[in-house]
């Protein structure tokens, strides 16, 4: 599921998987990267897309971060709330 | 007298033209000017209280941030204006009218609430606004989409009407009463302002619903909206523009350290939350009446721009959680 995620994140800022993976990489440096998106909201768009893309909508909340915060952060966020979250039927 | 809080309706059932709509302004403004000379020149003695030096040391700040937002909507807004020409006159329209607000009034009026925390914070006591923190705060602001920027200004409003209206009923000292009360009732004006064009750049076709709801949850989101600002655990480093609801001093032994009853307060995060609501409901034609509405709304405006479609993805988000809350319940 989170492979599913990560590519709908780097489809919706025209990037690749990889690009999310190199290393530890921040949102900030993701973003900077992106030819389409300009700033936190932009990012943000790319995460809320990926919940409604994988209908995850009842268990998983938008992450709240900063440009600071590095894709592991986020990424393992999102694997926390789908682990707190498995018992929810889908 | 008033703000068009449906402009595209009013312009085009009225066929007004821009300078139609910018005398209207006029008109309103006009009739809402106040002095500040008048208000605070003719004070005598302040008897100010650490709660009331704590909020002018801060809006005294905050206000210096509004004329480099002012410019960059000015300016942006007649880019905007003339990228828009051929394809989307109504657009751009909309996006003249709303970029002469910000040159003329918008800046105006703020310019009056700088100048008056600036002489309150001296009068009071307090050292005036240092020569570097001055220029800090004069950063440029971002370019960005219209909408979102007009939806972000609407939220900041908000956030300065909460807070000024606090000092306004709680402050005891008359002089601080009046100014921080006159200042609100611009900020609820700029609100109304800042929605309305949102609203008309929807109604115009230029931005889709999203881009509202986006920043709208942005503001208010838990555990980490821009509402709960230098309070969250974690926030971006920046350069350039100073968003000053990321800088509000919280440590006591600084001496200028705003309380949460001030600013935080669960009552006031409440009332700012409503008014966000309110905000989206009049700019987008969706209503929402939680935070968790507000994010179905968003989620389903990711793929659909159709009114209809959003306010039924609400219905059915409600449901469903409430299904869910009561499958939990049954599990335990």
């Amino acid at each position: 599921m989170l492979e599913k995620f990560k590519d709908s994140v780097a489809s919706r800022l025209g990037l690749e998987r990889s690009d999310l993976c190199a290393g530890d990489r921040t949102l900030g440096e993701v973003l900077g990267m992106s030819p389409v998106a300009t700033n936190s909201i932009d990012l943000l768009e790319a995460v809320a897309a990926a919940i409604a893309e994988n209908d995850l909508e009842d268990r998983v909340d938008i992450p709240a971060f900063t440009l600071d915060h590095t894709v592991d952060e986020l990424m393992a966020e999102i694997e926390r709330q789908l682990s707190d979250n498995e018992r929810l039927p889908v | 007298m008033r703000i068009i809080a449906q402009l595209v309706k009013e312009i085009q059932r009225n066929n007004y033209s821009i300078s139609d709509v910018l005398r209207i302004q006029q008109i309103y403004h006009e009739s809402r000017r106040w002095s500040v000379y008048d208000v605070i020149g003719s004070a005598g003695r302040i008897h100010a209280d650490e709660r009331d030096k704590a909020a002018l040391w801060h809006a005294s700040r905050a206000e210096l941030t509004t004329q480099p937002a002012g410019i960059r909507l000015a300016v942006d807004g007649v880019k905007l204006a003339q990228n828009l020409a051929k394809s989307n006159p109504l657009g751009a329209n909309i996006a003249h009218i709303a970029a002469a607000w910000s040159a003329r009034y918008w800046l105006e009026e703020e310019a009056h609430h700088e100048v008056a925390y600036g002489m309150l914070l001296e009068m009071v006591g307090l050292d005036p606004v240092a020569h570097d923190d001055v220029t800090m705060h004069r950063g440029f602001f971002p370019t960005d989409n219209y909408a979102r920027v007009c939806m972000l200004q609407a939220c900041v409003e908000i956030e300065a009407t909460v807070t000024y209206g606090e000092m306004a009923k709680t402050s005891h000292e008359p002089v601080i009463k009046e100014v921080f009360h006159r200042i609100m009732k611009d900020e609820v004006q700029h609100r109304e302002y800042f929605v309305s064009f949102a609203k008309a750049l929807l109604d115009a076709g230029v931005y889709p619903i999203k881009d509202v709801l986006s920043m709208a949850y942005t503001w208010i989101r838990p555990n980490g909206g821009e509402m709960f600002g230098s309070a969250r655990p974690r926030q971006t480093s920046r350069e350039g523009f100073v968003n000053w609801w990321e800088h509000v001093v919280m440590d006591g032994s600084t001496g200028v350290a705003l309380r949460d009853d001030q600013i935080r307060a669960e009552p006031m995060q409440a009332k700012k939350v409503r008014s966000v609501l309110a905000a989206v409901q009049h700019a987008t034609g969706v209503p929402v009446k939680s935070i968790a509405e507000l994010k179905y709304a968003y989620l389903a405006s990711l793929t659909t721009n159709d009114v209809d479609r959003i306010r039924h993805a609400v219905a059915q988000g409600v449901q469903k959680k409430n299904g869910l809350e009561a499958e939990l319940v049954n599990l335990h």
